[in-house]
């Protein structure tokens, strides 16, 4: 989810926000940019360790050109490694990973091992939902952890070779996404360079015009519209009755 | 979305606009959205949108 705050000059209503939320919206726009970083290309696979939501231990080590994976009793150094973290109740992540143990399903016996790691609910959640996609590969609880805090940047995925360094990352998920992770999955089996590293999204930065949202209301079905043009805040409701906001805040959802 | 809520009923007096953009399939007229969040500020409806496709992820 990506939140966005739009403002135009306005001495009178900034002073309220600062009296009484601008606090807010910093933290808001915040979390948006910089409190958390994603997977980077090129840089290790981060060591740690978790529960699996089904109580078992696991772990994760980077060590001299190989990652070693333990689970339970079990010793494992995978080819390829796949790192999603996710959220148990949001339905694209759950469509990635439906998508996730296909590939998994194809290339496990090849040296390839998927990782879930819930990083939002507990471990009933991540859990419950492995149980109705039927997932096979493991499934962290990684809520509150140091993982987590540190790559979390929203629901991403990574995807490393045999020595635990990063070749492909990307943030969300969009549907055909899954053809890029295959074909970068079976170079890096076949230990070539991945075809792609990333599948590029655009992100709202800070001094971005807002874009033209004009959309169905979910409430009445019929278009409205939003727009920075023109230099200002530009809101059309259902009658086509027009306003001029001095300030916006809004968010995607997949709740 | 119920915390946007609170700040649309706080600030929109204000002129300030709050609006959430539903990215599921089959949520353009879904009650627990609105309805059931006590939700009053607009929602757009983004699935299969370009805005969507471009802005949306995570």
């Amino acid at each position: 989810m990506g939140m966005f705050i739009v403002q135009r000059p306005s001495r009178g209503l900034a002073a309220r926000f600062a009296a009484a939320g601008v606090t807010l919206a910093a933290m808001l726009l915040g979390n948006m940019e910089t409190v958390r970083a994603e997977f980077k290309l090129k840089a290790a696979v981060p060591e740690f360790s978790l529960r699996t939501a089904d109580g078992s231990t696991f772990s994760v080590q980077p060590k001299r050109g190989q990652v070693l994976v333990t689970h339970g009793e079990k010793q494992l150094e995978p080819k390829v490694l796949v790192l999603h973290l996710f959220q148990p109740d949001c339905l694209q992540c759950q469509a990635q990973m439906k998508e996730l143990e296909k590939v998994y399903q194809d290339f496990s016996k090849d040296g390839l091992l998927v990782v879930g790691i819930a990083h939002r609910g507990d471990a009933e959640a991540a859990g419950a939902i492995a149980k109705q996609l039927k997932v096979t590969f493991p499934v962290l609880v990684g809520t509150g952890s140091e993982l987590v805090k540190q790559f979390a940047a929203g629901d991403s995925l990574a995807i490393a070779d045999r020595a635990g360094v990063i070749r492909f990352a990307q943030v969300g998920y969009g549907a055909g996404d899954e053809k890029v992770w295959r074909e970068d999955v079976e170079q890096l089996l076949a230990g070539k360079p991945v075809a792609q590293d990333t599948i590029a999204r655009k992100r709202l930065q800070v001094g971005d015009r807002l874009p033209v949202i004009e959309l169905p209301s979910v409430t009445t079905g019929k278009t409205i519209a939003l727009s920075g043009e023109g230099g200002r805040l530009t809101f059309r409701d259902e009658d086509g009755k027009v306003s001029h906001p001095k300030a916006a805040v809004g968010f995607f959802s997949r709740y | 979305m119920v915390h946007l809520q609170k700040f649309h009923d706080k600030y929109a007096k204000d002129g300030l606009f709050v609006f959430t953009i539903a990215m599921l399939a089959g949520q353009q007229k879904d009650s627990k959205l609105t309805k059931d969040l006590g939700v009053t500020y607009p929602v757009f409806y983004g699935y299969g949108s370009d805005l969507g496709k471009r802005y949306a992820y995570g």
